[in-house]
C-alpha cells in the first residue's frame, strides 16, 4: 500500500509567507486607500452591491491584470537573481519593469500613489524580514507597487502565481473593504462579490503569471479611463475620506 | 484582392494577428479580404519637406492636399498635408491594413482624415485589423488628427498604433474612438496605442471596449459611456500645460514624463466628447490653445 503522499513533500509550501504578505493588517499603507471607490461613490456611479460587482469586475480585468502580469515579472526577476547569486543586475531589470508600469499609468496621482505603496512595502519589509536585507537593498528604494510585490514575494521564496494572485486579490479587496465605510452597504454583500469573483481571479492569475518570464515592452497593457480621471478628480476633492 | 507589388518590408515587425499568408504567387487573405499596405513617407529637401513616397494600396489611400484652415501646431508653415481617404467600405470583418508613416529628419507632416472609420462586421465573423506603425526621426514632427474610428454593431476590430520616436521628434496624436452609429448597439473594438522615445516607453495602452471586453462597462473603466478619446502630446521642450488636471468629470489632463503629456477624456456620444477634448487641448496653452473653437474636424460643427 503506498503511503499517503504528502503534499509538502516535494518542497515545503511557503502558506504562512503568503498568509503574511497578503494580510490587510501588514502595516504596508493599503488600508488607507478606496482605489478610486470614494470618488465613483461621490460621483453616483456606484450605489449598491451590484454596482459595486461591477466596479471590481472592470477593475480586475484591467488594472489586475496588469499589476498581477507585472507582479509574476518582478518575482521571476527577484527568483532568478536569487539563484544565480547575482544581485548586480537585480535594480536594472526591475528599473525597467518599473518603467513600462509608468508608461501604463497615465495619471500622476496614482503613480505617486503606487509608488509611496512600493516604498512603504519595501520598508515594512526590511524591518519584518532582515534577513532578506540584501536582495530588498539590491531591488532599490522606490518601486511602483506590484513590482515592489513581486520582489518582497521572491524573497520570501514565493512563486510567481503566488504574486499575481496576491496582487489580483488585492486588486479586489482593497475598495470593497473601503466600500463599507463610505457607502451603506452589508458588509456580507462586499465579501460576496469578492466570493463570486474568486474563479475570475484565479482565471486572470493564470494569464498574469504566464507574462512572468515575457519581455518588459510586452507585458499586458489594459487601461481604465474612468479610474485615471476618477483618481485625477480625487486629488482635487475637499472632503475625502481615503487616499485615493 | 491585394496588389501584386506590396512591399517586402510588410511581412516582418507585426503582431502575430497580423501576419497572414504570403506564399502564394498572389498574396491574398483567404475568402477575399483585404490584406493593403499604404505607406507615407516625407523628407526634409532644400530646407522644405517633400513628400518622399506615397504608396496608396485600396482601400486605404493618403491624398496630398494644400493647406486649409487654421494650423497653430504646424512652426513656420512648412508641411506636407496629408488626408486620409478610403475607396473601399472598412475595414470590414477579415480585412488588415497596414499604414507604414515615416517622417524624417526635419521635415513635417500632417494627416487628416476625409471622413470618420467606420469598421464594419464581415461575412464570416472574422476579426479585422489596422496596424499603423510610425516612425517620427530626429527634429521631425508629426501632427495625426484624424475623424473617429466607430465600431458598428457586430464588428471586432485591432486598431493598433506603434509609434517609434527619436528622442527629438514632436507628436501630436488625437483619437476618438466610438461604440456604434446613432442608436446602434456597440461592436468590439480594442485599441492599442504604444508611443515610445529613443526606445523607451512613454505611453503604452490597450483599452478594449464593447461586448467582446469582460468588465469594460463597469465604472471603473468606462461605465455606460459610447466615447473614448485620447490626445498625446510629445514635445522635447518640455510637454505643455499643467502637469495633472480635470477640467470636469469626465476628462482629465495627465502628464507622463517632462515631455509627454495625455489627454483623456469620456462622452455619451462625438460631439460631447470633442467639447472635452477641446476644452481639455485649451488647457495645453500656446500654440494648442486658442480663444475660438479649432477646426480639429473635416465635420463642420
Amino acid at each position: 500500500m503506498p503511503a499517503l503522499s504528502s503534499p509538502s513533500s516535494a518542497a515545503p509550501a511557503r502558506t504562512a509567507a503568503l498568509l503574511l504578505l497578503g494580510d490587510g493588517r501588514l502595516p504596508a499603507g493599503g488600508y488607507a486607500h478606496s482605489a478610486g471607490l470614494e470618488q465613483a461613490i461621490a460621483r453616483g456611479w456606484v450605489r449598491d452591491a451590484p454596482s459595486l460587482a461591477e466596479f471590481l469586475r472592470g477593475r480586475i480585468h484591467t488594472t489586475g491584470l496588469v499589476s498581477a502580469s507585472f507582479a509574476a515579472a518582478a518575482q521571476h526577476r527577484t527568483a532568478a537573481a536569487l539563484k544565480s547569486g547575482d544581485l548586480e543586475s537585480l535594480g536594472s531589470a526591475l528599473a525597467e519593469l518599473d518603467r513600462e508600469l509608468v508608461a501604463r499609468t497615465p495619471s500622476p496621482s496614482l503613480r505617486r500613489i503606487a509608488r509611496d505603496l512600493g516604498r512603504m512595502l519595501l520598508r515594512a519589509m526590511r524591518s519584518i524580514s532582515p534577513a532578506q536585507q540584501p536582495v530588498l537593498d539590491a531591488a532599490g528604494p522606490v518601486l511602483q507597487q506590484p513590482i515592489a510585490y513581486g520582489t518582497v514575494a521572491a524573497a520570501l521564496g514565493l512563486e510567481a502565481r503566488d504574486a499575481a494572485g496576491l496582487l489580483l486579490y488585492e486588486t479586489a479587496a482593497t475598495p470593497a473593504v473601503a466600500a463599507v465605510k463610505l457607502m451603506s452597504i452589508d458588509p456580507f454583500a462586499t465579501h460576496r462579490c469578492l466570493a463570486e469573483l474568486a474563479p475570475e481571479l484565479d482565471e486572470l492569475a493564470e494569464r498574469a503569471t504566464a507574462f512572468a518570464g515575457a519581455e518588459a515592452r510586452d507585458l499586458p497593457a489594459h487601461a481604465a479611463p474612468l479610474s485615471d480621471i476618477a483618481a485625477e478628480l480625487h486629488t482635487n476633492h475637499d472632503q475625502r475620506l481615503f487616499a485615493s | 484582392m491585394t496588389s501584386a507589388s506590396s512591399p517586402p518590408e510588410v511581412r516582418s515587425g507585426l503582431p502575430d494577428f497580423a501576419r497572414t499568408d504570403t506564399t502564394g504567387p498572389r498574396r491574398r487573405t483567404h475568402r477575399g479580404s483585404f490584406l493593403c499596405h499604404a505607406v507615407i513617407a516625407t523628407e526634409l529637401r532644400d530646407g522644405r519637406t517633400r513628400i518622399s513616397r506615397l504608396r496608396a494600396d485600396t482601400p486605404l489611400s493618403p491624398r496630398p492636399t494644400i493647406a486649409s484652415g487654421e494650423e497653430p501646431y504646424i512652426r513656420g508653415g512648412d508641411a506636407a498635408r496629408i488626408r486620409m481617404s478610403a475607396s473601399a467600405a472598412g475595414p470590414v470583418g477579415g480585412d488588415t491594413y497596414l499604414l507604414d508613416i515615416h517622417v524624417r529628419e526635419g521635415s513635417t507632416l500632417l494627416i487628416r482624415d476625409v471622413g470618420a472609420t467606420l469598421v464594419l462586421p464581415g461575412p464570416h465573423g472574422e476579426s479585422s485589423r489596422w496596424v499603423t506603425r510610425l516612425r517620427v526621426e530626429e527634429g521631425a514632427t508629426c501632427v495625426w488628427v484624424p475623424e473617429p474610428v466607430i465600431a458598428a454593431a457586430g464588428c471586432r476590430h485591432h486598431h493598433v498604433i506603434d509609434a517609434d520616436l527619436a528622442p527629438g521628434a514632436r507628436l501630436l496624436y488625437r483619437e476618438e474612438l466610438v461604440l456604434g452609429r446613432h442608436r446602434e448597439e456597440a461592436g468590439s473594438l480594442s485599441a492599442h496605442l504604444s508611443v515610445r522615445r529613443g526606445g523607451q516607453a512613454s505611453v503604452v495602452q490597450q483599452i478594449d471596449l464593447g461586448p467582446a471586453a469582460v468588465g469594460a462597462g463597469a465604472s471603473s473603466v468606462f461605465g455606460p459611456n459610447r466615447a473614448l478619446g485620447n490626445v498625446i502630446v510629445v514635445d522635447p521642450d518640455g510637454a505643455p500645460g499643467p502637469a495633472a488636471a480635470a477640467p470636469d468629470a469626465a476628462s482629465a489632463v495627465m502628464r507622463q514624463d517632462p515631455a509627454c503629456v495625455q489627454i483623456t477624456a469620456v462622452g455619451q456620444d462625438v460631439p460631447e466628447l470633442r467639447n472635452r477634448l477641446d476644452t481639455a487641448m485649451g488647457l495645453l496653452g500656446e500654440p494648442w490653445a486658442a480663444p475660438g473653437p479649432r477646426p480639429w474636424s473635416a465635420i463642420p460643427r
